[in-house]
């Protein structure tokens, strides 16, 4: 059982995970899909606990399973209480999953919140806004191609196009559902879906379609397009222009009638179980559907409805079926394994350069044709092993809703978290180690940088603060930011606090500039905060970030604008298995400088180098910089006067310095591999390559080294 | 009477193929064009009722020829036939004012219900 444990926590954090995408998602706007893949989720957790024999985790599950069924088939309410009930249970889920070898402990809270589900599910209240499963509209589609079906649009508008729907009707304009089927095999239906919208708004307004038109785009759809318009359409002559369009097999208009004022979008239907409240109004009787005033609301009734109970459980199987196909082609593997594949690959490299090496020594032509085929292959497996290794960042950032959700619970600002490029991929190493610096920015930015509502408020902002977290690529980076658009770092309080710190000397505190003052954040010892709070003011500042960032051969930077915000950038190399390095000679033995700690190389004559204070020094563009010899810090040999010099200007975020070295030998791509433990801590080695020629040669870390 | 057809495709292999398709269901081709600026010049000498369109043409592009051709009659009627993957071009000249389009390899009668859907 042991061994299946790690692939249970595996699943059972990516179910939760979705748990709660849904969760924050249902919060926002209700939909079937939501339900549909939280009911799997729980269902999926309940399959996989059982066997396991995690009882607690399997009977929570079940409670939650149910409850999500009955939901989906319209017999409970979705409202705030709801979902908060549902976010205990998925905390206390990942609670038990967390704590697998000690469950027990929890088990009066399971069995309290088991109750409180059960009870929920006991409230038949009357039912309102559930929306249906779209997939159910999918379906229906199939069953009768005479397009005289009513979609349940009332589920699938959103605030927007009620408004607009509510315009056009105070407009005197009628609305039409429009179905188009076209005919099997069609080709570049994208296109064909474009010609029947240019037809359809040559007469009307389109306010939605179903697929949507983003999947008409892109072709992800089948035969079958509802369209909901507005306007004052000739019907016969619009039906008749839209079948004249080729490839179009069938066409139906339905007027949805309405009566009084639209105000919300209630949904009866004959024939759903717990629906049964359809509303006809004698005018409308005549109607395929009616559109009717309930309430204050707008009730659509479908008059001859042939949906039955056993359709509906139909309609579940393919929705889940539906669902279940967007799941990637992917098989697990166990990290590890992958570890000592690229690891394996690094020594193929290593050794293919050195038989290359010797090859080329033997000038036998057949033996480099063929060397020079292993050259291609090799470099194209070390590409493939290296994007095995990448993992989209969507895996940190997905439990950061969830976390800024609770955070803003609990001070009570109301924040909304915009996120963007989580699709961007990095080395899993790197993803890894970026979720903890991220907490942080974010705890700071909701803790420190945004403002309470009346601040916010009095300032002329929307009360509702944004986080933006974003990914994207630039060159070979990929820079994470975190930007809110709070009250910004006043640099005053900076200066002020790191001179109550002792970070800053009184006179330095007058020189310091804007930009400048800014990094002082990152000094060890420094926390702006005022008072130590539940959310950050842990004792573990900025310079935590700065460290472990670094630590990845990472830089962040902070931009700041008083009064409206900052922005936090995280510079991530793609990858750390595989650096390009300049390789440097210093008292006989090669040294490996990370490429991306390097400004440039030069030449300098001995009359070019000043002295400060005893220290070396050289002006380059008017800069002054620190000029240190490899071999004295490296303590591998002393300064020897030469004719000429060859530098090293390195740079990690604002130090700059030059480093002497004998000779520059050139660009390489090296493989790291870590040190042993016994050697693991030494400053200024960031970790060992083998060359081609068998050759150990250490890497150098940059930043180590400029301490 | 059958409806006159103006066939425009560089190719002709392409021509002949819906020469014979067209003339076997009734119609009435009344000229081939080989590039977009013959069926320019071609529509003004021949008045057909109908005209397909390739889009990827020398000397002149399919899209660019029906420009030109609404421009001097904006009743012309054009079909695009069009190979597959060329979804952004087709948009481009359903805006420029084709009617309609097909997608090539076609089928015989595909072609034929798009004439007439077209041409009435």
């Amino acid at each position: 059982m042991e061994e299946y444990r790690d692939l249970f926590l595996a699943e059972a954090n990516e179910y939760l995970q979705n748990l709660n995408r849904c969760l924050l998602e249902m919060e926002k706007e209700p939909q079937g899909e939501q339900l549909t893949e939280m009911f799997r989720a729980a269902h999926s957790l309940k399959g996989m606990a059982g066997t396991m024999g995690y009882d607690l985790i399997s009977g929570l599950t079940h409670e939650m399973e149910s409850l999500l069924d009955q939901l989906r088939s319209g017999e409970a309410t979705i409202e705030k209480e709801f979902i908060d009930l549902l976010f205990d249970a998925v905390d206390l889920v990942q609670l038990l999953v967390d704590n697998l070898e000690n469950q027990d402990k929890f088990s009066a809270e399971v069995k309290a919140l088991e109750k409180k589900l059960q009870a929920w599910g006991l409230r038949k209240e009357l039912h309102k806004n559930l929306p249906p499963l779209e997939a159910e509209d999918e379906q229906e589609a199939e069953k009768d191609a005479a397009g005289q079906k009513q979609i349940a649009w009332e589920g699938l508008v959103n605030e927007f196009e009620k408004e607009m729907l509510k315009d056009a009707v105070s407009r005197g304009e009628k609305i039409y559902q429009i179905y188009i089927c076209l005919r099997r095999g069609s080709l570049l239906k994208s296109v064909r879906a474009f010609l029947v919208l240019k037809n359809i708004e040559k007469q009307g307004e389109v306010i939605k379609t179903l697929p949507s038109i983003h999947e008409l785009e892109e072709e992800k759809f089948d035969r079958e397009i509802f369209l909901l318009i507005t306007g004052k359409p000739d019907v016969a002559a619009l039906k008749e222009s839209l079948e004249k369009i080729a490839e179009v097999e069938n066409v139906g208009i339905i007027e949805i009638v309405e009566q009084g004022e639209p105000k919300a979008w209630e949904i009866t239907r004959d024939g759903i179980p717990g629906r049964k409240t359809s509303v006809m109004h004698p005018e409308a009787v005549n109607e395929q559907t009616a559109l009717s005033l309930q309430d204050g609301g707008i009730a659509l009734a479908l008059k001859e409805s042939d949906d039955s109970p056993e359709d509906i459980s139909q309609v579940i199987k393919k929705a889940r079926s539906l669902s279940s196909r967007s799941t990637e082609k992917t098989i697990r593997v166990e990290t590890a394994k992958l570890d000592n594949l690229v690891n394996l690959v690094g020594e193929l490299i290593i050794n293919r350069t050195r038989v290359i090496e010797l090859g080329k020594k033997t000038g036998d032509e057949l033996l480099e044709g063929s060397l020079e085929q292993l050259e291609r292959i090799t470099a194209e497996l070390q590409s493939v092993v290296m994007a095995l290794r990448m993992v989209p960042i969507k895996q940190v950032f997905d439990r950061f809703p969830r976390m800024v959700r609770d955070l803003s619970v609990e001070k009570q600002k109301e924040i909304e978290l915009i996120i963007s490029g989580e699709e961007t991929e990095l080395d899993r190493t790197i993803v890894n180690q970026i979720g903890d610096p991220l907490v942080h920015l974010l705890r700071n930015a909701v803790d420190h940088g945004l403002e309470d509502r009346e601040e916010r408020i009095s300032n002329g902002k929307d009360p509702v603060g944004k986080i933006y977290l974003e990914a994207r690529h630039e060159g070979s980076h990929v820079v994470v930011s975190v930007e809110d658009d709070g009250r910004g770092i006043d640099p005053e309080a900076i200066k002020a606090k790191a001179l109550e710190k002792n970070i800053i000397t009184a006179e330095e505190m007058d020189k310091i500039g804007f930009e400048e003052s800014l990094r002082l954040i990152f000094k060890n010892g420094f926390s702006t905060s005022r008072e130590v709070t539940d959310i950050s003011g842990r004792g573990v500042g900025m310079d935590v970030v700065k460290t472990s960032i670094e630590a990845i051969n990472g830089t962040v930077e902070v931009k700041s604008k008083p009064g409206r915000g900052c922005r936090f950038m995280l510079r991530l190399p793609l990858t750390l298995a595989i650096i390009r390095t300049l390789m440097v000679e210093s008292a006989k033995e090669v040294y490996a400088i990370p490429i991306e700690a390097v400004r440039e190389n030069l030449y300098i004559e001995p009359r070019d180098i000043k002295t400060i204070q005893g220290d070396k020094v050289i002006t380059l563009r008017e800069e002054v910089l620190p000029l240190c010899c490899l071999k004295e810090i490296l303590g591998m040999g002393r300064f020897e006067e030469q004719d000429i010099y060859p530098v090293v200007v390195v740079q990690t975020g604002d130090k700059k310095a030059g480093f002497i070295v004998d000779k520059l030998l050139g660009q390489q791509e090296v493989v790291i591999k870590s040190l042993s433990k016994f050697v693991n801590d030494i400053k200024g080695i960031a970790g060992a390559t083998v060359l081609g020629d068998g050759r150990v040669t250490l890497i150098l870390d940059v930043a180590g080294l400029l301490e | 009477m059958g409806k006159r057809i103006l066939i425009t495709d560089d190719t002709a292999f392409m021509r002949m193929t819906l020469r014979n398709v067209l003339e076997k269901n009734g119609y009435e081709v009344v000229g081939e064009a080989e590039d977009g600026l013959q069926a320019v010049e071609m529509y003004s000498s021949v008045n057909p009722d109908l005209v397909t369109m390739d889009i990827t043409m020398p000397k002149m592009d399919g899209i660019e020829a029906i420009k030109r051709i609404m421009q001097k009659d904006p009743d012309a009627k054009i079909i695009v036939v069009s190979a597959m993957g060329q979804k952004a071009l087709v948009i481009e000249a359903l805006n420029s004012g084709a009617k309609d389009f097909i997608v090539k390899p076609f089928q015989p009668d595909r072609i034929v219900e798009a004439l007439q859907k077209v041409g009435g």
